[in-house]
């Protein structure tokens, strides 16, 4: 427990991690209605979650990005009739956090960057998500469950495809 | 674009996070907090309860070879009942958000799956177990035995039954792709028509190739 108050313990924490929780939602949410449900349950599932995290067993980080990922697949693994929104057709600039974006502006990049994301399987997006995120290769294969050998080998794989996708999208 | 501009695009995305509400917020906000596995639970107590109850009726009837069938239907069909129900919770009990990625998704599509199959193995019989179910009711509240009043009602009942049983699986396949707006429906045919199973198991297959390739 990082403070005697689990509450304030929990704010302070999610406080500097927030980053981590939008991010995760970001690329598993289709709408931004469903980032900010996603992104709720999130939150709701790190604070039940809240007390049995032991800094001495591993960085706040790692668990959080567990924690956010697990409840972000499982989300997007919902079938349609989970969720109204399944139902409509994926859009195809969703990216939730992006605003409408002036030309050449970074927005432009992120919204081509989603659009590349968006085609990967949940466990692929969980992996470019924290590459992305420039998480060591021990890091990615605590939050993931493999070994550092198999995500550097998945990494690999993964960035060839993602450069091919990039190249026929005409990037 | 490379990755390398990749990685700065995303990177940008962090004042676009921080201009977001704040966290707290939006944790206060919901207030759903409890244990998701309570209705499992009173489900398996009841059914527990109901079993015993059925048991002691049964045996208190045995001379009455109809009624210890339709007591003995749905004790067997109570004993497997909680034997899924038990195993379900189980399942759900290991099943922690702070377990690694792989190890967590593997598990959830493998209660998925079992969810699926169970409620299936639960709830189809029911075409048919209404009737003995209504023989020991009638039996314990009026002392009345329905057999012997109309075995052709008995007999019919269970004969309509296997034809909804059959007919409800069948229509659901027929049914099965289309797209069907009302959510309860839409699941309850996903899951006679299988495609609920099958699209669980892909899950289970899909982890499991990721992490062996």
């Amino acid at each position: 427990m990082l403070r005697t108050d689990p509450q304030a313990a929990f704010e302070a924490a999610l406080g500097e991690h927030r980053r981590i929780v939008f991010k995760v939602a970001s690329i598993y949410a289709r709408t931004p209605e469903d980032l900010r449900d996603l992104a709720q349950e999130i939150i709701l599932q790190l604070w039940r979650a809240f007390a049995s995290f032991d800094a001495r067993r591993g960085k706040l980080s790692t668990w959080m990005y567990r924690i956010a990922l697990n409840v972000a697949i499982s989300h997007a693994r919902r079938p349609s009739w989970a969720a109204a929104d399944r139902i409509d057709p994926i859009e195809d600039d969703h990216p939730a956090l992006i605003g409408e974006p002036a030309a050449g502006a970074p927005d432009e990049r992120l919204r081509e960057l989603y659009a590349v994301i968006e085609q990967l399987p949940p466990l692929d997006r969980a992996l470019i998500l924290l590459y992305l995120e420039e998480r060591s290769h021990a890091e990615i294969g605590e939050v993931l469950g493999l070994s550092e050998t198999n995500v550097a080998t998945k990494l690999g794989r993964l960035k060839h495809a993602m450069r091919a996708q990039i190249a026929a999208r005409g990037g | 674009m490379d990755l390398e501009e990749m990685k700065q695009a995303w990177a940008a995305l962090d004042a676009r996070v921080d201009a977001l509400e704040s966290c707290d917020r939006l944790a206060r906000s919901r207030a759903r907090l409890g244990w998701t596995s309570a209705g499992d639970v009173v489900q398996l107590a009841g059914t527990i309860a109901l079993t015993a109850w059925v048991a002691g009726f049964w045996i208190h009837h045995r001379t009455d070879p109809h009624v210890l069938v339709a007591g003995l239907a749905l004790h067997i069909y109570g004993i497997a009942a909680a034997c899924l129900l038990t195993a379900r919770l189980v399942l759900v009990a290991h099943a922690y958000y702070t377990d690694p990625v792989l190890v967590l998704q593997h598990r959830l599509a493998v209660l998925r799956r079992f969810r699926i199959r169970a409620s299936l193995a639960l709830g189809l019989p029911w075409w048919v177990l209404w009737v003995p179910c209504t023989m020991i009711a009638a039996s314990a509240l009026w002392g009345l035995d329905l057999y012997a009043a109309s075995p052709r009602w008995v007999w019919g009942s269970l004969a309509v039954g296997l034809v909804g049983l059959v007919g409800s699986v069948w229509i659901a396949r027929r049914l099965g792709g289309r797209p069907i707006s009302t959510p309860w429906l839409a699941r309850m045919v996903d899951d006679l028509a299988g495609r609920s199973v099958i699209r669980a198991g892909r899950e289970v297959d899909e982890v499991v190739a990721f992490r062996r390739d």
